[in-house]
C-alpha cells in the first residue's frame, strides 16, 4: 500500500488523498503517475517521504508520495 | 538633495548598454564609495527599469531601486512589480539617480512628469504609511499617478525598510522590500516620489515587426507553458503554489527556522488561499503589471469581504506564518497589511519577529503579541527601533543566537539546509539572502536538495540567469521562455533599440554584472568569511530530515572562479 497526495491543478480529476495497492510490485514514480492517469507533462516535483525524487526510483511500500504540479519559486 | 535641485542629464556611454540592476550596479561602482555610509550624503539612491521596461511586451516592467545597503553594507538592488518600471521608462528616464541630503529632519516628494522634476515638501506626510502616503498623492495629483513611498520604518532609518510601489488595479502595495532601501530613500528625506506618465509617448522601436513577433511569442509561450499558463499553478494560486511542496520537502521555516515542516501548512497552502479568497469574493489570477498574461497576483479579502492586501506571497506566508507558528491566512494577512503599511520587508520583519518570539518578546502562534511588536516598529519606541533593524541586529540585542541570516540580511522561506542550492545563493551571492537572485526550488531532476552535489553550479547557473532578469525588468515568473532560447532576450533588445547583439553579447552583460557587484562587495570590506550560512546551521540538524548545511566552504569560496 502507498499512499497518495495529489496537489494543485492535478487535482481536478483526481482525489487529493488516496491509497494504491502496489501487490508487492516494484512501482516507479512513472508507473505509478501512468496508474493514475496523469498526463506526465503536468507532473512537477514528486516525493517520496518528503524527499524529492526521479520518475525512475521505485517506491516503498508504506510510503507517502506528493504528487506537484511543474512549479518553481518566485 | 542638499540643493534641493532636480535636473535631467543625457545617459552617458559607459550606460547606454545598461539597464535595471546591471545599471544600478555600474552606478554604483563608478559613482559611489564603497565605503561609505549607507545613510549619509555620499551614497546614492537609484531607480531604474529593465532594458524592456515601458514596452507592450508582458512581464516587463519590473521597477529596480538600488544603492549601498545599510543591512548588508554591500551592493543592493530589489525589484518591485507595479507600475513604477512602466511608468519610469515611459517617460523616458533611464534611471532616476536620488544625491546628497538636505537638512536633517526635512522630508520631501518629488513629483515627475514628461516636461519637468519637481521637490516639494512633504512634512506633513511624515507619519502617514504608504497606503495613505499613496492616497494623499493621488488626491494632489490624481488617481491616474503612481506612487513610491515609504512608510515610519522608513523614515526611521530602520534597515527592515523598503519601497512601496502602487500598481494596476486593486494591486496598491507593492514593495521593493530587501535590503533596506527605504531606509536610504528615507535618509535622502524623501518620503514619496511620484510618476505622471499619462502624457508619455509610446517609447520608440527599432525594428517594430522583429519586436511585435518576439513579444507574441514570448507571450504565447508563457500561455502555453504548463507552470504559468491560464491552467498553471503559477497563474491559479499565485507564488503561495509552492507551500505544500516546501513544506512536504522539509524547507518551509517554521519557527524561527527551528523545523521545516510545519503542523498546520494545510491551512495556509496555495489551494486554501484560492479557495478563502474565491469564496468570499476576492480575487486570484490578476496581474501586478497591465499586460502581464501570467496574472499570478491576488487581492485577499476578510471573511466578509473587504480587501486586506494585495497580493499574499509565499516568501510572506512562510516568514510571518509558519515561521512565527501561525497557520491561519487570516493572521498573516493582517500581519502582511501591517508590513506593507509600515513600509516593512514582510521577510526581514518575519524573522526579527521570529528571533524576538525565541527570546521570549512574543508568543509562536499568538498573532496579537506580534501585532503588538509590528505596532512598536510604526512607533519608534526603542523596542521597534531594534525589531526595525531586522533579524540580526534583533538577535544581538536580545541574546539570540538562532539569527537565519546571510550576509546582514535575514533569509527568504526555504530553509538551507533542506534546500541547499539556495543555501549558496544566500552565502554567495553579492545580494546576500535573497531567493531572487538564484533560487534553486523546482529544478527537480538536476540537483538532490538535501545533497551537496551540484549546488555551487547550479547556484551560479540561477544566478546567471536572475541577473538577466533583473537587468531587463522581467519578472522572475517570466523565465520559461527567455531561459530555454536565450535568442528570445537578444531579439527583444535588439529590436527595440538596433543594438546587433549577440547570444554571447547578452551573456557577457550578466557575467560583468555579478562581477561588478562582486567588486563593489570587495572594496566595500566583504570578505569570504561573509559569505556564510550561519553556524548553527551548520551544527543543528533541521527536522524532518535532520539535514544540516554542509556545502564545502571551498566551493562555495570559487563559486566565481568561472566567471
Amino acid at each position: 500500500m502507498v499512499e497518495i497526495r495529489i496537489f494543485g491543478a492535478l487535482w481536478e480529476h483526481l482525489q487529493p488523498r488516496m491509497e494504491v495497492e502496489t501487490g508487492g510490485r516494484d512501482l516507479a514514480i512513472a508507473d505509478l503517475v501512468a496508474h493514475l492517469g496523469i498526463d506526465p507533462a503536468q507532473v512537477g516535483i514528486v516525493t517520496i517521504d518528503g524527499r524529492q525524487s526521479r520518475p525512475d526510483e521505485i517506491v516503498p511500500a508504506g510510503s507517502r508520495v506528493c504528487i506537484f504540479p511543474p512549479m518553481f519559486g518566485g | 538633495m542638499d540643493r534641493l535641485e532636480t535636473k535631467w542629464e543625457a545617459v552617458s556611454p559607459e550606460y547606454e548598454h545598461l539597464g535595471g540592476r546591471a545599471l544600478i550596479a555600474r552606478i554604483l561602482l563608478t559613482e559611489v564609495p564603497p565605503r561609505c555610509d549607507p545613510l549619509g550624503p555620499n551614497n546614492k539612491l537609484i531607480f531604474a527599469p529593465g532594458l524592456l521596461g515601458g514596452t507592450s511586451l508582458s512581464s516587463s516592467g519590473r521597477l529596480s531601486i538600488g544603492g549601498k545597503s545599510p543591512l548588508t553594507g554591500g551592493v543592493k538592488e530589489a525589484n518591485c512589480g507595479g507600475n513604477g518600471g512602466s511608468d519610469l521608462a515611459r517617460l523616458g528616464i533611464k534611471a532616476l539617480v536620488v544625491e546628497g541630503q538636505p537638512a536633517a529632519g526635512m522630508l520631501y516628494q518629488l513629483h515627475i512628469t514628461k516636461e519637468r522634476a519637481e521637490l516639494l515638501p512633504a512634512g506633513e506626510w511624515r507619519g502617514l504609511g504608504t497606503y495613505d502616503t499613496a492616497a494623499r498623492a493621488r488626491e494632489q495629483w490624481g488617481g491616474d499617478c503612481t506612487v513610491l513611498s515609504i512608510g515610519q520604518a522608513g523614515v526611521f532609518l530602520m534597515s527592515a525598510a523598503g519601497v512601496a510601489c502602487t500598481g494596476h488595479d486593486e494591486q496598491d502595495s507593492r514593495l521593493a522590500a530587501r535590503g533596506g532601501l527605504g531606509a536610504l530613500m528615507g535618509s535622502k528625506g524623501l518620503k514619496a516620489v511620484v510618476l505622471d506618465a499619462e502624457a508619455a509617448a509610446a517609447l520608440p522601436l527599432a525594428d517594430a515587426e522583429l519586436f511585435r513577433a518576439s513579444a507574441r511569442r514570448f507571450a504565447t509561450e508563457l500561455i502555453e507553458s504548463p507552470k504559468t499558463g491560464r491552467k498553471g499553478a503559477m497563474h491559479l494560486y499565485g507564488t503561495s503554489a509552492i507551500v505544500a511542496a516546501v513544506n512536504e520537502m522539509g524547507a518551509f521555516p517554521t519557527r524561527n527556522f527551528s523545523a521545516g515542516s510545519f503542523e498546520a501548512a494545510e491551512n495556509l497552502t496555495g489551494q486554501r488561499l484560492r479557495e478563502l479568497t474565491l469564496e468570499r469574493g476576492g480575487k486570484m489570477g490578476t496581474p501586478c503589471m497591465a499586460g502581464c498574461v501570467i496574472a499570478c497576483c491576488n487581492q485577499f479579502v476578510d471573511p466578509v469581504g473587504n480587501p486586506v492586501v494585495s497580493t499574499l506571497q509565499y516568501e510572506t506566508i512562510g516568514l510571518l506564518g509558519s515561521n512565527l507558528g501561525i497557520g491561519s491566512l487570516d493572521e498573516v494577512a493582517r500581519l502582511n497589511r501591517l508590513c506593507n503599511d509600515y513600509g516593512l520587508d514582510s521577510i526581514e520583519a518575519g524573522a526579527a519577529l521570529g528571533v524576538a518570539a525565541e527570546a521570549g518578546l512574543a508568543r509562536f502562534g499568538d498573532e496579537a503579541s506580534f501585532t503588538a511588536l509590528l505596532d512598536e516598529i510604526a512607533t519608534g519606541s526603542v523596542l521597534g527601533r531594534v525589531l526595525g533593524q531586522g533579524a540580526v541586529v534583533t538577535g544581538r540585542v536580545l541574546g539570540v543566537s538562532r539569527v537565519p541570516a546571510a550576509r546582514g540580511q535575514a533569509m527568504p522561506a526555504y530553509d538551507p539546509r533542506a534546500l541547499k542550492g539556495n543555501g549558496v545563493t544566500y552565502a554567495t551571492s553579492p545580494m546576500g539572502a535573497d531567493h531572487t537572485a538564484g533560487n534553486a526550488f523546482g529544478n527537480r531532476l538536476e540537483v538532490n536538495p538535501l545533497g551537496t552535489e551540484g549546488q555551487c553550479e547550479l547556484s551560479l547557473k540561477l544566478q546567471l540567469g536572475a541577473a538577466m532578469l533583473d537587468s531587463t525588468g522581467l519578472c522572475l515568473f517570466a523565465r520559461p521562455p527567455v531561459f530555454a532560447d536565450p535568442q528570445l532576450t537578444v531579439d527583444l533588445i535588439n529590436s527595440r533599440f538596433g543594438w546587433g547583439w549577440s547570444v554571447a553579447d547578452l551573456e557577457e552583460m550578466q557575467r560583468a554584472l555579478l562581477q561588478t557587484e562582486l567588486a563593489f562587495n570587495e572594496e566595500a570590506g566583504h570578505t569570504a568569511a561573509d559569505a556564510r550560512i550561519p553556524e548553527y546551521m551548520t551544527r543543528e540538524p533541521l527536522p524532518p530530515h535532520k539535514v544540516v548545511f554542509d556545502v564545502p566552504d571551498a566551493e562555495m569560496d570559487a563559486i566565481f572562479s568561472a566567471l
